[in-house]
């Protein structure tokens, strides 16, 4: 059954009721932003990809529960299950997470870039290097709000809600963010297009 | 008077988390100011470069969740997600 175009919440009907197929289509429809958004964060590929089947064995116990009662907002509390897994894990292991810059896998090698020329893709793979280590620069509250108003999909409002301050610093902290890349960009000549 | 829109609401509509009065007096203003529009293009090229920044799991991965998936499906499992082999075997 081809599932592309069904909203979320039928998809969820659908497996609720035995549909096997319709997780797998909700995984596909939004792995990149749920491992994206872990990968940022713990900064290690083999511990990124432990959390987010550990997120997906979350989604499905709960669904498979009956306990799932989000009212059609399927991305966010999944973005939710993962970010409590992410200070889980952080909280166990009594670490931050480090700047990775050694020999394991990077999350931009392996960005498609098929269609584009080998000088364009070395140009882009140190334009996604550089964007990194840029946002790796930023004060920690200002990384955080990007990476839950990004690349979580959270709202102004939850992330309000979430770090427990005003939706305005919420936004003032966005607004920094992107003023202080800005100035990075500048500072360290950076030129971000091809 | 004019409103003056700030860097916020820049966000705000980038994010297209204003409400639709808001929306189009911002984008009013953007036709009418041109600093404000420079900077909203500031604020649209660095998401743009944010997107661009994408990974996704291994296959391995995304396997093994359909398989625990499957699992679920075909035991039967009492809400506790214990197997329920007195169900099975009859």
């Amino acid at each position: 059954m081809n599932h592309q175009q069904t909203a979320d919440q039928e998809l969820i009907n659908l497996y609720i009721s035995g549909d096997h197929s319709s997780i797998e289509t909700l995984i596909k429809r939004y792995k990149k932003k749920v491992f994206t958004y872990i990968y940022l964060n713990v900064k290690d590929r083999h511990l990124a990809e432990d959390l987010f089947q550990d997120t997906f064995i979350k989604v499905i116990k709960t669904l498979k529960t009956g306990c799932y009662n989000d009212e059609g907002k399927f991305l966010p509390w999944v973005m939710r299950i993962a970010h409590n897994l992410v200070i889980d894990h952080f909280r166990k292991s009594k670490r931050i997470p480090v700047i990775g810059n050694s020999d394991e896998y990077d999350i931009f090698d392996t960005i498609k870039m098929y269609d584009e020329c080998i000088e364009d893709k070395m140009i882009t793979e140190q334009i996604h290097r550089d964007v990194k280590k840029l946002l790796d620069l930023l004060p920690d509250d200002q990384r955080e709000v990007i990476f839950m108003r990004h690349f979580a999909d959270m709202s102004f409002k939850e992330i309000a809600e979430q770090t427990n301050v005003s939706i305005n610093t919420a936004l003032g902290r966005m607004r920094y963010a992107l003023i202080n890349l800005r100035k990075l960009v500048k500072e360290k000549e950076i030129i971000l297009s091809l | 008077m004019k409103k003056t829109f700030t860097f916020n609401d820049l966000i705000l509509l980038a994010y297209k988390e204003t409400d639709a009065n808001s929306t189009e007096q911002i984008l009013n203003a953007l036709t009418e100011n041109e600093e404000l529009l420079e900077t909203y293009f500031y604020v649209t090229e660095m998401l743009s470069k944010l997107d661009e920044i994408q990974e996704e799991p291994s296959d391995f991965t995304i396997n093994n969740i359909l398989n625990y998936s499957k699992a679920l499906n075909i035991f039967n499992l009492d809400k506790d997600l214990n197997v329920n082999f007195e169900v099975i075997n009859n």
